[in-house]
């Protein structure tokens, strides 16, 4: 928590900012949390719990180890969200917003997640976390990493030319959609295998 | 081989394309990778099973621009994403990336950008449709040291993410339609408020930045040029009010996102009281557009009032869902029949809603509407963002006007009376009617309510709310009218007015309901008739979901038919 607060400004603009960090590092803002962020931005512990709650991101209990995330969007509401929504709320015994008595699960809505395609889109956090663990160590080479040089007008004319140029005897490119709709439907996988994009360029 | 972000037929992903031929593969598997590369790449083979189908000739179709879905649309802001790998900068200036913002800066006086983009004729595509660049005028000529611009990416509509492919897909052009715009503005500091919801597209946008600033597009003396500007990234914290102009600017200043009162306008007292221009991303994103091409060339797309194209996300009970660009003056039969494939299952189409919770239902004898930002808000509903749900004749109009009053009512900050305790009252009096306990007076009620809200309210949450109730009422009266007298619902959608009823003569008997009904409230043997059991059943349809289609002895009842086989059903019980 200390560490959190140096490396901020002690700024109120930054109060959101801190507020996501704790919530990702702790999974929920205890009022331990509040005081020292109260010390630290010198405003009131009422003036955070104010906008701590006012935003949905943010949760003054501590959420279940699974989180479900059921989108109620329009598209998932008409095509049947309420009843996905339901059954979770039967199966787990809980409601919308509560965490199961064992600390398993917390359930959750969200308005759209804008996966309007894979209705209904149930988002579970065990799945997710299952994925982080097989993709985990595999990392991106290539653009983050490549070194950019600073550049001015005339030179962007160039460049541009380079970047053709050196694309010239890119005969075939395959592209493949990575957008979260096809995302959401297997892509990451696909690119996997083909491996090339991994490996740098080809 | 290049990840570039959304081509937009979300339906039939994951999508492949291989150019320079445009070949069109569809919804291909793990395994099809390898013979993607040796028979098409090597052999130059097409592979037949991977390419799409037109429903209607059943005909199979290679390229991509000849598949119907892309067709008949216009896309000069959406399609430069089948061709960027967004984490690659370089992939945007091949495509002239940057091009627009050098002409800007060394050729071109701020006054001179304002007029170009005023000519164009671009109107805000956040939802209101205000001209930009007379939005852009009026903050330029505040006087004042400091000056910010926004770029508003809380697409908080559910049902529409057009923003969010942009931003994902091709986040370049929105920084440079923001960079051009601050020095348009003369705006030193600029923030892309995104929704938390969006990972995907705060990290994207992350890393453009960077790429940006590394190469010079954002910093001190951008291109070498006088002019200097930084754009941060604000992760939203999830708030459906954050993205109405002056709660955004309450939520980046770390406060609660409560609107306020205007004047003064965001241009004139803005972001910590310095004048601020907001637009939407996909706004700023037409803007390198319009200061390569020219506003002349943009002005011819469109009708009088409202220019260019407009990115629709077309969603629900429609075939081909995904994102689609059109030209603003396209009728709404082109898009939903010609673009989206008709309805699902051969459906009956019943309205579609636009606008999302501040938008309106339009019904089918509408369809020939031609769309841009009047004809919309003529008909009762609104541009909005340009979310697009397709609704067919299984669903009911009163529990959508309910559910968008649900959401509202969720999302009301709780500032002003009328938005906050109003809408709690429609949605009472809603829920009310879908239970079957609507009163006749209901409807003149929530009329009463519906425009005391929209007069009373601070703010465009609060102004809109409204909206669909007042358009199902003016379209889908008679829906309203069976729920409240004959307690029916003609969409067989209301769980407390219908029930589930097994045909006799239909049931052959092969446990699949049986062994699915989540509460065992289904009854029966192997090859014998099976029976619901109407205290047990919770309503969840998973019967009719699964009783096999050649069977179909599953059924839904409402109004006088479910009384009828409700007292058929008691009084077998009482003889035996």
């Amino acid at each position: 928590m200390k560490k959190l607060l140096t490396e901020s400004e002690a700024n109120q603009r930054d109060l959101i900012h801190i507020l996501h960090k704790v919530q990702a590092e702790m999974g929920y803002i205890s009022p331990e949390a509040i005081a020292a962020i109260s010390k630290h931005l010198k405003i009131s512990e009422n003036e955070i719990y104010g906008v701590l709650t006012f935003y949905k991101a943010f949760s003054l209990k501590p959420r279940g180890e699974h989180l479900v995330t059921i989108c109620m969007g329009t598209a998932c509401h008409v095509r049947g969200a309420p009843r996905i929504l339901d059954e979770f709320k039967r199966g787990l015994c809980i409601e919308p917003g509560e965490t199961s008595e064992d600390n398993l699960f917390t359930l959750e809505t969200v308005n759209c997640v804008g996966a309007s395609w894979t209705v209904e889109d149930q988002r579970c956090g065990q799945a997710d976390r299952r994925n982080k663990e097989k993709f985990k160590g595999i990392k991106r080479e290539g653009n983050s990493i490549k070194k950019m040089e600073k550049i001015n007008a005339t030179r962007l004319e160039e460049l541009k030319a380079e970047i053709l140029d050196s694309r010239k005897d890119q005969k075939t490119c395959i592209t493949v959609c990575g957008g979260t709709g096809c995302h959401a439907s297997d892509v990451f996988r696909l690119q996997m295998l083909s491996g090339m994009r991994l490996r740098g360029r080809s | 081989m290049r990840t570039t972000g959304c081509h937009g037929f979300c339906e039939r992903g994951p999508i492949t394309v291989i150019q320079p031929d445009g070949i069109f593969y569809q919804r291909v598997k793990l395994e099809d990778v390898a013979e993607v590369v040796t028979e098409t790449i090597r052999n130059k083979k097409i592979i037949d099973r991977l390419l799409y189908i037109d429903p209607r000739t059943g005909k199979k179709i290679i390229k991509e621009k000849e598949v119907p879905f892309y067709k008949k649309q216009k896309r000069i802001i959406f399609g430069n994403n089948g061709f960027i790998d967004p984490t690659d900068i370089e992939d945007y200036i091949a495509l002239d990336g940057y091009k627009a913002l050098a002409k800007v800066l060394f050729d071109m006086t701020a006054d001179e950008v304002i007029a170009e983009v005023k000519d164009s004729g671009l109107r805000g595509r956040g939802g209101a449709g205000f001209l930009a660049g007379l939005k852009w005028e009026i903050c330029r000529n505040v006087s004042s040291d400091v000056k910010y611009i926004i770029c508003n990416a809380d697409e908080g509509d559910p049902g529409a993410y057009m923003d969010r492919s942009l931003l994902e897909g091709n986040p370049h052009s929105v920084i440079e339609g923001m960079i051009i715009g601050a020095y348009a503005i003369g705006a030193s500091e600029g923030y892309i408020y995104v929704r938390m919801e969006y990972p995907l597209a705060v990290k994207n946008i992350t890393l453009a930045l960077e790429q940006a600033r590394e190469m010079g597009f954002l910093g001190d003396s951008i291109l070498g040029s006088e002019f200097s500007f930084d754009i941060h990234v604000f992760k939203g914290a999830g708030a459906f009010v954050s993205g109405e102009e002056t709660s955004m600017m309450a939520s980046i200043e770390g406060r609660r996102a409560f609107p306020r009162q205007r004047p003064p306008f965001p241009a004139q007292e803005g972001l910590w009281g310095k004048p601020t221009n907001i637009n939407n991303v996909e706004t700023w994103a037409n803007i390198p557009l319009i200061l390569n091409k020219g506003a002349d060339w943009y002005s011819h797309i469109g009708t009088r009032k409202s220019k260019g194209t407009k990115i629709f996300s077309l969603v629900g009970k429609i075939n081909n869902t995904g994102l689609v660009e059109v030209p603003m003056g396209i009728s709404l039969r082109e898009i939903i029949y010609e673009i989206g494939g008709g309805i699902k299952d051969g459906k009956k189409f019943k309205a579609v809603q636009t606008g999302g919770p501040s938008g309106g239902c339009i019904p089918a004898d509408m369809l020939d509407l031609t769309i841009d930002f009047d004809t919309l808000t003529k008909a009762g509903s609104m541009m909005g963002s340009g979310g697009m749900i397709v609704m067919d004749e299984d669903t009911c109009m009163v529990d959508v006007a309910r559910y968008f009053l649900e959401f509202t009512q969720e999302e009301s900050c709780g500032k002003c009376v009328p938005c906050r305790v109003g809408t709690r009252q429609l949605v009472e009096i809603l829920t009310r009617i879908t239970k079957g306990r609507g009163e006749e007076r209901d409807i003149q009620k929530l009329q009463d309510l519906a425009k005391t809200i929209k007069a009373g309210s601070l703010c465009g949450l609060g102004q809109t709310a409204p909206n669909p109730v007042l358009t199902t009422l003016r379209y889908f009266e008679n829906e309203y009218e069976a729920h409240i007298n004959q307690k029916s619902c003609p969409a067989l959608v209301c769980k407390d007015l219908i029930i589930y009823h097994i045909d006799p003569k239909k049931c052959v008997g092969c446990l699949l309901c049986l062994k699915n009904c989540p509460v065992d409230a289904i009854s029966g043997e192997r090859k014998q008739v099976h029976v619901i059991d109407q205290d047990l059943c919770i309503k969840c349809g998973a019967c009719l979901d699964v009783c096999p289609p050649k069977v179909s002895a599953v059924v839904r009842y409402t109004g006088k038919k479910k009384e009828r086989v409700l007292k058929n059903v008691q009084s077998k019980r009482a003889k035996k």
